[in-house]
Order: C-alpha cells, then structure tokens, then sequence
C-alpha cells in the first residue's frame, strides 16, 4: 500500500515537473515582455517585478527564478494581467468553487448512472432498460455546452425555475452540476449495465439467489462489486473529461471557478495565470488517477498497482 | 450494440489479417448504421456544396431581420454579395446562378442578432468542423502510425523507450495544455511569425489537435506489428532481401487497415468535439470564420432574460450531437464489422 502510495506520487511529481517546463518554455517563447502593455504600471513596481522573475536575465536565469519560487515556496508567480494579484491568491479564491462543481458532476455522473444502469440491468428488455439505454446514446454525443444550452433554454427561460448564471447560493449550482455530470452518467449507465449483465450470469450468482436472497439483495451485495470494474476503469478518461467540461460549464454559467479564469488567461495572454492553473488541473487528474487505481484494486483484488 | 460474439466462434486469430472482402454487406447489417451513413454523408454533402446552395451569406449582416425566428422566404442576394461569393467560388457561383439566379433561401432557422442567416451560417459552419476533424485526424493518424511502426519494426530498446514516451505522454493532460499553446500562439507577435511559416490559424488549429490524440493509434499499430513481426511471410520477405522500408510498406501496412480504420472512426469524434470546444472557448476558430462550435458559443451568449432567440441555441447544437452521434454509431458498427472473430460475410466463423 504504502509502496504503491509513494510510486503514484512520484508518477504524479514527474508529470507536474513535464507540465511546468513544457509551459514555461511556451510562454517564454512569446516574444516581448508580459509587462510591456499593462501601461498604467508604476515604474517602480516594473523594475522589481522584473528584478524577482529575473524578466531582465537570460532565460536560464528567468528559469531559475521561477522554478525556485515554484518548487521552494509553491509561488506561481504574479498574474500578468491583473494588478497587484497573485496567482496564488487568484487560485485559493477559485479553487473551491470549481472543486465543489467537480464534485457534484462526479456525483451526478455516478449517482444517476448507477442507478439507472442498474435499474435497466434489473429487467433487461423492458421499456426502462429500453429507454435509458436510448437516452445514454444520445448523451454520450451531447457535449457539456450543448446541453447546457438545452438546460438554460428549459429551466432558466421556459419554466423559470433556475437562476440564470452567476454563484448564488445552493440553487445555483443544480443546472451547472448535471450539465457537466450528465454525459458522464449516460456512460457509466451504459458500462455497469453491461457489466451487472454479464455477473449477472455467473454461477456464484445463482447461488445466492437459490438460497433465498431477494433481487435487489443480489445486485446490491453480490453482484454490484465486480460490475463496477468496468465503471470505475473509465472513471479515469471521465474525470479529465468532467474537468475540462467544467471549462466550458464555469462559462456558460458564469461561475468564478477556476475554468473561467484559465479561459481568460488563454484569451488575454495572461501565460501566468494560465501555466498556474495548468499545473493545478494536472496535479487534480493525477490524483484523481491514483485513487481510481486505488479503487479498482480494492474492488478486484486481483488487480495489482 | 454490439452483437454477442458467438458461442461456438474459434479463438481470436493469431494475426490481423487484411481487411477482408464483404466489409460492406457486414457494416449494412448493424442497426442504424445506414442511417448514421446517410446523416453524415448529408452534412458532408452540404459542406462540400455550401457555394452551390442558394443561401444567404454566412457572414452578411442585416439590422431588418435581426433576431428573427425561423421563418423560411426567399429573398434576392445583393449584387455585392453575388461578386464576393463570384470571386470566392468562380465556378461553384457560376453554376448557381445559372440554377437559382440570385435567389436566396433566407430564414429557414432563423436569423442572429446581427440578423446573419443561422442556416447558411451551420452550412458554412460544417465546412470548416468537418474539414478540420478530417484534417487533424489524419494528422494523428501519420503520426500515430510512424511512431507505432517505427517502435515496432525496430523494437528492442528503442521500441522500450519509446513506449515509455508514450506511457508518460498518456498522464499529461493535454487537453488544458493545447489550450496554453493556442492561447500562445494566438499572440500577435507569435502568429506573425507562424504566418510567415506559411500556417493559418486554421491549419494551425487541426496541427496542434491532431499532434495531440495520436498516443491510442501509436500503441495499437505497435502491439499488431510486433505480432506480425514474427510472422512467416515476414520472414520469408527478409530472406528475399526485401528492404526494411518497403518491408514496412508493402508487406506491413496492409495487415494494419482494420486496425487503422477502427481507430479513425473513434477519433473523427474526438477530435471534432475538441475543436467544437476550443472554437466555443474562443480559443478555436475566430470569427468572421464560423465552426459549430463557435455557433453554438454564440448561440449562448444571446440567451438573455429580453431575447429568447432559442434557435440560435437549438440548431447549432443539434448539427453537432447528430453528426457526432451518427460517428459513434458508425465507429460502434465499423469496429463489430472488422472484428475478426466475425467471419466472412458476416456470418461467424468456423
């Protein structure tokens, strides 16, 4: 466990160091200076920023500047673009925001599955199974921001029953979390089903259900643990998928997450900002990566890490 | 959706073999395949034909039909219109006009706040989806098949090493980082110098995305080749004296189309949704240019509590989901229908 624990770690430090260069050299690569458009700067404040980030020096002294303050202090640097911010700050202030929306995506996208797979699986054939699997195909060709603005057109403008954007209070967060956790659930509908399936024919089964166990007892004890292999092995690809819908979900919705603020770096060339969230999306996945291993290992012993 | 192997069928075969006739009847027989064919071949069509069709132009504004529901009329293009598309598409406007004069089909989904027709705008829009999920995608296709073919010819320690690569390549996420080299690359000072490469952002864009999703093809074509590699005719080729390039070409390739097909049909999606993304983020295709995406963004931003302009949202999104939708279908039947423990003409083999 503990072995294991610290080689993921290290697989996740490996992946953070690729991502950080990769990215400084991109944005090194952008000629000028970050700070040659921010007009209203004090020159005092210029010549010590470019004093910390050594922006003056040849670029193996800016490397070193800001490779230090990442890996000595975990200091990302100031924002290019906003004044007296830094991406630290910017990123304690939007982390939560975005983590709570994954988070209720990810419940959305096994909550609703789970369930609805393991329904149709109860009665393979009937209209349930039928039409859940039928919607499941749709929504695996939706993408997130077209069924937002199905959403939002719904809910928002015809029945009015969802604020229209913006972070206010709980309700605010209902049409953001299945926009971005509904595609997901229509995949993991589809893999436990298939999955309850086929445990659904194994000998060991018959048995419990000859000794008397009711059908749900069957699914929720006996079968449920392998049958969700499947789920959890693509719990991985739709984790990186609900953190990059949330791009586009924080968005539409105008939630002040940290999708919303990468976005807008991209567009203001704020490389900053960008590289700060970058690397903080690349350490979420890799852990999130982890503890699916971790999950899958427990679910099926037989799976080594 | 895919239909249960048979019960009786023999074990997977050694090797991949060529795709093998009958390919077609085989693909016929899964259940909405046909349709999702005739779907895409619509759009396709329609990408293709954008300057023979008699639509409004894509990018011409028009206070008077503002915001306007759908509403088909037919309407008189102006003649500054006519010369631009006449100079755009010499040919393609000639034959119009000989079929439809200067008329226009104006309104049929409606019209945007600047009054731009929304179906001439998903028309020319499926131009340019269409052509960079095909361009990117055979972008990752060369490049997936070089490095697979290369680390599998080669195999030994390059082969290990290179794999590695890929196993590392795998964890990063690339997604958020295309999103950096395109917010990078759309700095003024760096596209001058991409230009004057000779790269438009559109090449540009299906370059960075196709760099990207190549990883799945790369360890496929490498697994099917290092099977092959110890293959009898492989053998015999080297005992001919047969070049280790031809080799490669001539007596390898082959034996990885099915493979190479199935992996096509899945990343044609893929890659098409990622542009669909970045062209919604704004980081894609950049107006007057139109994408699906870039539609469906906009679409978006009309959706206020005064201008409930649903169409802007609807139709944009539902010429994605159904060409996406019909993609995966295919991709679903293409797969079953290669797969060899499916036999000759559909039925199972043995």
């Amino acid at each position: 466990m503990i072995p294991n624990l610290l080689r993921g770690l290290f697989g996740v430090t490996v992946v953070l160091l690729i991502v950080a260069h990769l990215g400084f050299v991109l944005i090194r690569s952008v000629p000028g200076n970050p700070f040659e458009d921010a007009k209203a700067l004090d020159p005092a404040i210029v010549a010590n920023l470019q004093e910390r980030w050594a922006l003056d020096g040849s670029l193996f002294e800016q490397y070193q500047a800001y490779m230090g303050g990442l890996l000595t202090e975990g200091d990302l640097g100031p924002s290019f673009k906003m004044r007296d911010v830094s991406v630290n700050e910017i990123l304690a202030q939007s982390l939560p925001v975005s983590a709570t929306l994954g988070l209720l995506g990810l419940f959305v996208a096994l909550g609703i599955g789970l369930c609805a797979g393991g329904l149709a699986a109860l009665r393979p054939g009937s209209w349930w199974d039928t039409s859940v699997m039928g919607a499941a195909t749709l929504g695996l060709a939706l993408p997130n921001f077209v069924l937002a603005g199905l959403l939002v057109l719904l809910f928002v403008f015809h029945w009015q029953l969802f604020p229209v954007a913006g972070l206010d209070g709980p309700l605010s967060l209902v049409l953001p979390a299945l926009a971005l956790g509904l595609p997901y659930a229509a995949a993991n509908a589809r893999l436990f089903r298939t999955g309850l399936l086929e445990v659904l024919g194994e000998d060991w089964i018959r048995t419990a259900r000859a000794k008397g166990l009711s059908p749900g007892a069957v699914l929720v004890g006996h079968a449920a643990r392998p049958a969700l292999l499947p789920v959890v092995h693509g719990l991985g690809p739709a984790l990186a998928a609900i953190l990059s819908g949330s791009l586009v979900v924080e968005q539409v919705f105008a939630l002040p997450g940290l999708g919303a603020h990468f976005v807008e770096a991209g567009l203001n060339a704020d490389y900053n900002l960008a590289l700060g969230v970058l690397l903080v999306y690349t350490l979420m996945l890799g852990l999130a990566n982890m503890s699916v291993d971790f999950v899958a290992s427990w679910l099926d012993p037989r799976i080594r890490l | 959706m895919s239909d249960a192997p048979p019960r009786d069928a023999p074990p997977r075969d050694a090797l991949p073999r060529p795709a093998r006739p009958g390919l077609w009847r085989r693909l016929r027989r899964r259940r909405g395949s046909l349709a999702a064919l005739t779907v895409l071949l619509l759009f396709v069509l329609l990408a293709i034909g954008a300057p023979l069709l008699p639509l409004a132009h894509p990018a011409e504004t028009n206070t008077a039909r503002a915001s306007q529901g759908p509403s088909p009329s037919w309407t008189e293009r102006s003649a500054e219109v006519e010369r631009e598309a006449a100079d755009a598409h010499p040919w393609a406007s000639a034959v119009r006009t000989q079929l439809f004069g200067a008329h226009a089909l104006q309104g049929a989904l409606g019209s945007d706040a600047l009054g731009r027709d929304l179906a001439a705008r998903i028309v020319w829009g499926a131009r340019v989806s269409l052509a960079v999920a095909l361009a990117a995608t055979l972008v990752s296709v060369l490049l997936g098949v070089a490095y697979g073919v290369l680390a599998g010819f080669v195999g030994g320690r390059v082969d290990q090493v290179m794999m590695r690569a890929i196993d590392v390549l795998y964890s990063i996420p690339f997604l958020f980082l295309v999103i950096l080299v395109v917010s990078v690359l759309r700095d003024e000072r760096v596209a001058a110098a991409v230009q004057s490469w000779g790269l438009d952002q559109l090449s540009l864009l299906f370059l960075v995305i196709g760099a990207v999703s190549w990883l799945g093809m790369a360890r496929l074509v490498r697994g099917q080749l290092l099977s092959l590699r110890e293959a009898e005719f492989v053998t015999a080729a080297r005992a001919l004296g047969v070049t280790p390039l031809r080799l490669a070409w001539r007596h390898l390739l082959p034996h990885l189309g099915g493979i190479i097909v199935v992996v096509l049909t899945l990343t044609v999606p893929r890659v098409m949704l990622f542009e669909a993304f970045l062209s919604f983020l704004g980081l894609g295709v950049e107006p007057p240019g139109v994408s699906w995406g870039l539609l469906a963004s906009d679409g978006l931003a009309a959706l206020t509590p005064v201008s409930r302009s649903w169409w802007l949202v609807v139709f944009p999104g539902l010429a994605l989901a159904a060409s996406l939708f019909s993609l995966n279908l295919l991709g679903d039947a293409l797969r079953d229908a290669l797969d060899p423990r499916t036999g000759r003409n559909g039925k199972p083999a043995g």
